[in-house]
């Protein structure tokens, strides 16, 4: 993990508010891995103050650099869509940690929604190399948001589009689409997908996630939260886990046997009325995630 | 070779610089940016007695050069501390300074007996911005004479340098301050944050999970400014002074206004290389001013 001046070899302006941002950085694009993100300075000065998380689209590591692909949603977003290449951008990473490749995955599905589409394409390049087959889901509430398509078709899998208003592709959610790959995997092929990997909106990867489950299929979510430092100091980025047997490090989980006044020092006398969640812990985004498992997660109504 | 060494009431630093409580995690999160050694000391997030879940998210927003926070004291508990989070401390050679929190006097009493005697311990910096949940969660510092009470519960149980971080959210500072020493304080760090509120204008709610948080970052800096210039002309024991210091320059305002050492906490999430930074614009002014002692300018502004 490293601090690094990376310079900007391309920035391009893509449909609607979705921009490129090509970087030459080696100091970080050689370590760099798909699911990992850069926590990056948009200004010069003090306000807007703190870095953005951006996730890391496209991982050149022979050529030294990476792309991000991003959608200008704010005032920082606004700054960095307004630097030219030959400039320098302040970046910190590879960040996290990124998605895994279990050796026993042969086929696999991969769903994105919106701007979730970003992370993807590496992890997608990799799955290809890795000779896994692939189908894409990639859904947006509109063409005009749709974004990420022509990169991934470019790599030979199969994709399939989706879109709310129906403008582009298939109309309907991409769980919908899901639903039915899944049906028709089962019954027509006869093979079964193995993992499926997502990024998108909270609301789609509970979906996701359910429709995952009800068919027993393993796999894993990236996720994105507010940050502070993007490195694990300030614990602002947490996400709900599910509880886990053994006492996690920063997570402020407790065993339920450890409670009350015999468990020995550390008993507080006054023991805050702290609702200690016997069903959830908290973990950081920036780095126990952005990737986390799909069984993992506690999504909020 | 301007001498940069200062003691925080019993703390022997190596030079003024020190990190805020809460934004420099434990250590190893900002050791692949900064050389640990370098620093004077490192304050570490807060520990309780018992592990604490935290608040739920969103737990921060950014705000016009600041950000609020309301991370709720989510930490492993003071076990795990020193079981697991301290041996990578002690590598270094540089004094950890834990700082600790609790819910009743009774917390904050135990958990100082906890630490007096473990090897690796510096001091401790006691956080009194918690509710107190005797006294119907009205703030320990928000009292002077509850102040008083727990800093006076934390002396009887540790022979180690005692810190007491006081809240700005208070009328009259400089009467918590007073109280603090005479409870036996060896040091008084602030400011801790100042609360605040922002609204989602598209949820029409506020934004942050626990609605309230704490402001950091540039924009408090004058307020720390001139608390710092208030406690430290009223009481006998040193300074430790924080608020928005991005640079040496800002450094240099809280010596000149009375603290004797200074902690980095916001800054290093824009810039990991903060504490560092400060150094050096420290080391610089220090040097471009012909000033031999880094002491020699503690409280200088106070001159009429």
């Amino acid at each position: 993990m490293k601090q690094a001046n990376a310079l900007i070899i391309d920035h391009q302006q893509l449909k609607g508010s979705y921009r490129l941002l090509t970087l030459k950085v080696p100091e970080i694009a050689v370590f760099a891995k798909p699911g990992q993100f850069v926590h990056v300075r948009c200004g010069q000065t003090l306000e807007p103050l703190l870095r953005r998380p951006i996730s890391i689209h496209k991982i050149e590591a022979d050529r030294g650099e990476l792309s991000l692909l991003y959608q200008v949603v704010g005032r920082g977003t606004q700054l960095l869509a307004e630097k030219q290449p030959g400039d320098q951008v302040d970046i910190m990473g590879p960040l996290g940690r990124g998605f895994t490749l279990p050796e026993w995955v042969n086929r696999a599905v991969v769903v994105g929604g919106g701007i979730g589409a970003a992370p993807l394409l590496s992890l997608v390049e990799t799955l290809v190399i890795a000779k896994v087959e692939t189908t894409v889901i990639l859904g947006a509430r509109s063409g005009e948001l749709l974004i990420g398509v022509e990169p991934m078709a470019d790599l030979g899998v199969q994709v399939i589009t989706v879109t709310e208003d129906g403008s582009v592709g298939q109309p309907g959610l991409v769980t919908a689409a899901l639903k039915q790959l899944l049906h028709q995997v089962k019954v027509e092929e006869n093979n079964k997908l193995d993992y499926l990997y997502s990024c998108g909106p909270k609301p789609m990867l509970k979906a996701v996630t359910a429709l995952a489950l009800e068919y027993n299929l393993p796999g894993e979510v990236s996720l994105e939260e507010r940050m502070g430092c993007g490195v694990g100091a300030c614990l602002a980025c947490v996400c709900k886990v599910r509880k886990q047997e053994q006492m996690e490090p920063a997570t402020g989980l407790l065993k339920e046997s450890e409670l009350g006044p015999e468990s020995g020092a550390g008993a507080s006398s006054c023991s805050v009325n702290e609702p200690v969640a016997s069903d959830f812990s908290y973990k950081r985004v920036c780095d126990h995630g952005p990737v986390f498992s799909l069984g993992e997660v506690v999504w909020d109504d | 070779m301007t001498k940069l060494a200062v003691n925080l009431g019993g703390i022997a630093m190596k030079n003024p610089v020190t990190t805020a409580s809460g934004t420099f995690g434990c250590g190893p999160e900002y050791a692949p940016y900064v050389d640990l050694n370098q620093l004077g000391a490192i304050v570490v997030k807060g520990t309780t007695l018992e592990p604490r879940l935290g608040n739920p998210t969103p737990r921060i927003v950014e705000t016009p050069a600041g950000m609020l926070n309301a991370i709720g004291l989510q930490n492993p508990g003071v076990e795990y501390f020193i079981n697991s989070s301290l041996p990578y401390l002690k590598e270094y050679q540089t004094p950890v300074i834990v700082n600790i929190a609790g819910n009743c006097l009774e917390d904050y009493g135990e958990i100082a007996k906890r630490l007096d005697r473990v090897v690796g311990v510096a001091g401790l910096e006691v956080n009194i911005s918690c509710p107190n949940v005797k006294k119907g969660g009205l703030q320990f510092g928000t009292d002077p004479l509850m102040a008083y009470e727990v800093i006076k519960t934390v002396r009887e149980n540790t022979g180690l340098p005692v810190i007491a971080k006081l809240s700005p959210n208070v009328t009259d500072i400089v009467a918590i301050a007073v109280k603090v020493a005479e409870a036996g304080a060896n040091a008084i760090s602030l400011i801790n944050t100042l609360l605040g509120l922002v609204i989602d204008i598209d949820r029409r709610k506020p934004l942050l999970g626990n609605i309230m948080g704490g402001l950091s970052g540039p924009a408090v800096k004058p307020v720390a400014v001139r608390m710092v210039w208030q406690v430290s002309q009223a009481v006998n024991i040193p300074i430790l002074g924080m608020g928005g210091i991005t640079t040496g320059a800002d450094a240099i305002e809280f010596l000149l206004a009375g603290a004797t050492a200074i902690a980095v906490g916001t800054a290093n999430f824009v810039n990991p290389q903060a504490t560092m930074e400060v150094l050096e614009g420290i080391e610089e002014y220090l040097t471009r001013h012909g000033i031999d002692d880094v002491n020699d300018i503690v409280g200088a502004a106070w001159e009429k």
